[in-house]
């Protein structure tokens, strides 16, 4: 039963290799070369979207619009909101002694706020780039 | 094949040298493409399906620990690429033989072909090997033509050995019985 199948051998050797087309080293070299390059590379995207640069450039013209509507006479519509106090005096040793004011203490505050903000935001961008 | 030169363009490939992979593309091209080929039965398609298996084997280089040789291990991704595509086609049948060859006719299919020309026995061969079923035609071309053990061709096919030798064995009489469904009008066709 061997001896007559023996000669397949030389049949399948003769039927050969089949080849592709010429161009097929080039396409699969370019296929892996855009790979290796769209791994090694940062995709970039901006910070500000345009959809963000839109809402931006809109509150901005909203806001010097709406100064148009005020004669700059008269109390401002801040004034007629019941700001909660602060004082903050302290006196460091005999000499040094500070004071801050309202316009500082809400300054800080509100820089804060965004600081927790951003870092809410940063932290989630980070988790979407790099995570596996 | 030289398994330390393939390695030695695998290390580079690996240290960043992406031009390295084109050595082993090119050593490997015409067995992939062919074993393809013969298995889903389109040039067009078996190309495409070749380029992905190289892409796909450069993108996994690192994961060859070189435990088998180069080759196995790309044809194990060729063979399964192939598969993976044949099944996303629904209708897929392959051309039963023609005529049930018998034991004692096999020498006479042989002699026949060595009377025709050298061209158009290459093109009977190739075509009868084309109507074997996919995994024959992968298991003739891996063990006779490139010469795997049948343990390689486990690894690349994952069939069991049993399997793989019970399969060998129909895929030789298929194909001599295709061969004989080409030689026989070929003999009969009047010369001159």
């Amino acid at each position: 039963m061997k001896n007559d199948f023996e000669d397949i051998k030389r049949i399948v050797n003769e039927a050969g290799l089949e080849s592709p087309s010429s161009g097929f080293l080039q396409s699969v070299m370019n296929k892996v070369e855009e790979h290796s390059m769209a791994t090694s590379r940062v995709k970039y995207s901006p910070l500000i979207t345009k959809r963000g640069w839109l809402l931006l450039g809109a509150i901005v013209l909203g806001i010097v619009v709406s100064l148009l509507f005020f004669d700059g006479s008269g109390d401002s519509w801040l004034s007629a909101i019941a700001w909660p106090e602060f004082s903050l005096d302290a006196t460091l040793g005999s000499k040094l002694s500070f004071q801050l004011y309202n316009t500082t203490i809400y300054g800080l505050v509100f820089l804060g706020a965004l600081f927790a903000i951003q870092v809410i935001f940063l932290n989630q961008k980070i988790k979407n780039d790099f995570s596996v | 094949m030289n398994h330390h030169t393939d390695q030695y363009y695998i290390n580079r490939c690996l240290e960043g040298e992406t031009n390295a992979f084109s050595y082993l593309v090119d050593q490997y091209k015409d067995f992939v493409y062919t074993i393809i080929l013969r298995m889903v039965k389109n040039k067009e398609w078996a190309e495409e399906i070749a380029q992905d298996v190289f892409v796909k084997a450069y993108t996994s280089l690192a994961n060859y620990r070189g435990d088998a040789k180069f080759s196995t291990w790309l044809y194990t991704i060729a063979y399964r690429k192939a598969l993976d595509a044949l099944k996303s086609v629904k209708n897929q049948k392959t051309i039963d033989f023609i005529d049930d060859v018998q034991e004692g006719d096999i020498g006479s299919v042989t002699d026949a072909l060595m009377h025709l020309e050298l061209e158009e026995r290459k093109t009977i061969i190739k075509n009868s090997i084309l109507k074997l079923k996919e995994d024959e035609a992968a298991l003739i071309t891996l063990y006779y033509f490139e010469e795997k053990s049948v343990k390689e061709i486990q690894d690349i096919t994952k069939i069991s050995v049993d399997n793989i030798k019970i399969k060998l064995y129909r895929s030789r009489k298929k194909l001599y019985d295709y061969l004989n469904g080409y030689i026989q009008p070929q003999i009969s066709k009047p010369k001159g």
